[in-house]
């Protein structure tokens, strides 16, 4: 086990007695209930480890570095790389290399972030609200952004539905005071 | 996009929230930025340890934010026109629910997971029922990922599903009970001191319906969830308060002092002195039941 658990108020470790428990017990050291789960992946050998250097012929080696035992087959290029080279994506053990070139082409499985056009449109559109002039600005940079926005995960499309009802919405009372000034300026005249 | 499952709700949070979804050989962590998303995925097979830790629900951060908003809410309650009210009252209104809707969500929790990547805070896993919900789906899946991986002797088995429990010892409950129970009387005295209030049923009614409502909610949360007798009963005394307190304000300035009716029959007056002895008699039940389970709790705990 290279990282104990401990309580996450506290810091204070969790010892072996209490780990997988079928209820909470109280913390060692600040009381707080707390419950830890252990698995057996807890007591195999750390992924980070230094890389196993070759003991004999017929070992793969890594690609990129010769000296090194090979851990894995990348899923995508399917080079041999050692445990410094090898990184993951949730389903298979990929290279450094692929997993950059994954990262910069925005493959769904190696997407570490993705900004969210419609909420920055809906924010526009709705927490300014003494602003009239945002409300059309919201509403175009809704329609600009109508599909950039890429998730990972499901995304409700009302979100920009609403920025856009409520742009519009702006919209016509900005159009419904210029009528209105241009009929007072009319009257006065 | 569709390959993943949502195992929790967004856990609550004004800035940043959060949430899991379990992707079939890895959980995945979603903290939304508001106008970003934060991916982060942990290989069921790799992971090595999770800690969930209860934490209070009552931390001052949000008192000062329910006392901020409820000052604000005041504030725009003061000037005489109707309109000008509801307009000054929309934002902090606002806040002011969704600091409520937060606080509904029961008790916190902070969860960390050790992977083969290092230690990472759980974000979704905000609150003890979403830890309820989503930890026996987890494990679940850890044990199948896991299950060719020797287990050494030391090592306890799983027990998935059993986070219930830790939910029965509520702390400081006492505190909330006494400071609901004393606030709530003064409240009252307060407002039976307006000769007016006393002649109308409805201002009692509206304060009641709601708060009964709330307790019924709460009574079943209670039931469906983890949570104690206690949690509901002190939230439901808290909302109906606030409520109260709320509609104090609303109506203080006004000369007839109702919010529906300007005036009533002699048989309602008779039916407001009822109405005002449940009011404070299901203070001092709630109260004292409260009380009881938390006491309860605590010899459970001892």
């Amino acid at each position: 086990m290279t990282a104990m658990p401990r309580c996450n108020l506290c810091g204070v470790d969790i010892p072996p007695e209490d780990w997988n428990r079928a209820e909470a017990l109280p913390c060692r050291g600040c009381e707080a209930m707390v419950q830890a789960w252990v698995f057996p992946a807890g007591w195999a050998e750390a992924k980070g480890k230094p890389p196993a250097a070759l003991t004999g012929e017929g070992m793969a080696t890594c690609f990129h570095h010769p000296a090194n035992q090979a851990e894995a087959a990348c899923g995508l290029c399917g080079r041999f790389v050692c445990s410094v080279c090898v990184d993951g994506t949730g389903d298979q053990a990929v290279c450094n290399t692929c997993f950059g070139r994954g990262t910069a082409a925005g493959e769904p499985r190696f997407q570490r972030r993705a900004t969210l056009h419609d909420s920055i449109g809906l924010l526009m559109a709705a927490v300014p609200l003494m602003t009239l002039l945002t409300g059309p600005v919201a509403g175009t940079y809704t329609l600009a952004t109508w599909k950039k926005t890429r998730t990972v995960v499901a995304r409700p499309g009302a979100v920009r539905w609403m920025a856009l009802a409520i742009s519009a919405l702006w919209l016509a009372v900005l159009v419904g005071l210029v009528v209105l000034l241009i009929r007072v300026g009319g009257g006065s005249r | 996009m569709s390959e993943y499952r949502l195992l929790t709700g967004w856990s609550p949070g004004w800035l940043r929230s959060a949430a899991l979804y379990d992707g079939g050989d890895h959980l995945l962590q979603v903290t939304s930025l508001r106008v970003q998303h934060e991916y982060q995925r942990f290989p069921y097979a790799e992971m090595r340890a999770i800690t969930v830790t209860e934490a209070p629900l009552w931390t001052t951060g949000r008192v000062v934010r329910l006392l901020v908003f409820t000052l604000l809410l005041v504030l725009a309650m003061l000037p005489a026109q109707v309109a000008l009210r509801v307009g000054l009252a929309i934002v902090p209104g606002t806040l002011f629910l969704l600091q409520l809707w937060s606080l509904a969500q029961g008790r916190r929790c902070v969860a960390r997971v050790i992977s083969s990547s290092g230690e990472w805070p759980l974000r979704g896993l905000g609150t003890m029922r979403a830890a309820a919900e989503a930890m026996p789906q987890i494990l679940n899946k850890l044990q199948a990922a896991q299950a060719g991986l020797p287990r050494p002797a030391v090592m306890p088995a799983l027990l998935p599903g059993k986070m219930e429990k830790a939910h029965r010892h509520p702390r400081e409950l006492g505190w909330a009970v006494a400071a609901t129970l004393v606030l709530s009387a003064l409240l009252i005295v307060v407002y039976w001191t307006r000769a007016d209030a006393r002649k109308e049923i409805w201002n009692v009614a509206i304060f009641l319906v709601p708060g009964a409502l709330t307790a019924t909610i709460a009574w079943w949360r209670m039931l469906r969830r983890y949570e104690t007798v206690a949690a509901a009963l002190v939230a439901a005394m808290v909302v109906d308060l606030l409520l109260f307190v709320f509609f104090l304000l609303l109506e203080w300035r006004r000369p007839t002092f109702s919010l529906t009716l300007a005036e009533l029959t002699l048989a309602a007056q008779q039916w407001q002195k009822v109405a005002l002895a449940t009011a404070i008699g299901w203070r001092v039940v709630g109260a004292a039941a409260a009380g009881w389970v938390a006491q309860q709790g605590g010899e459970e705990r001892a």
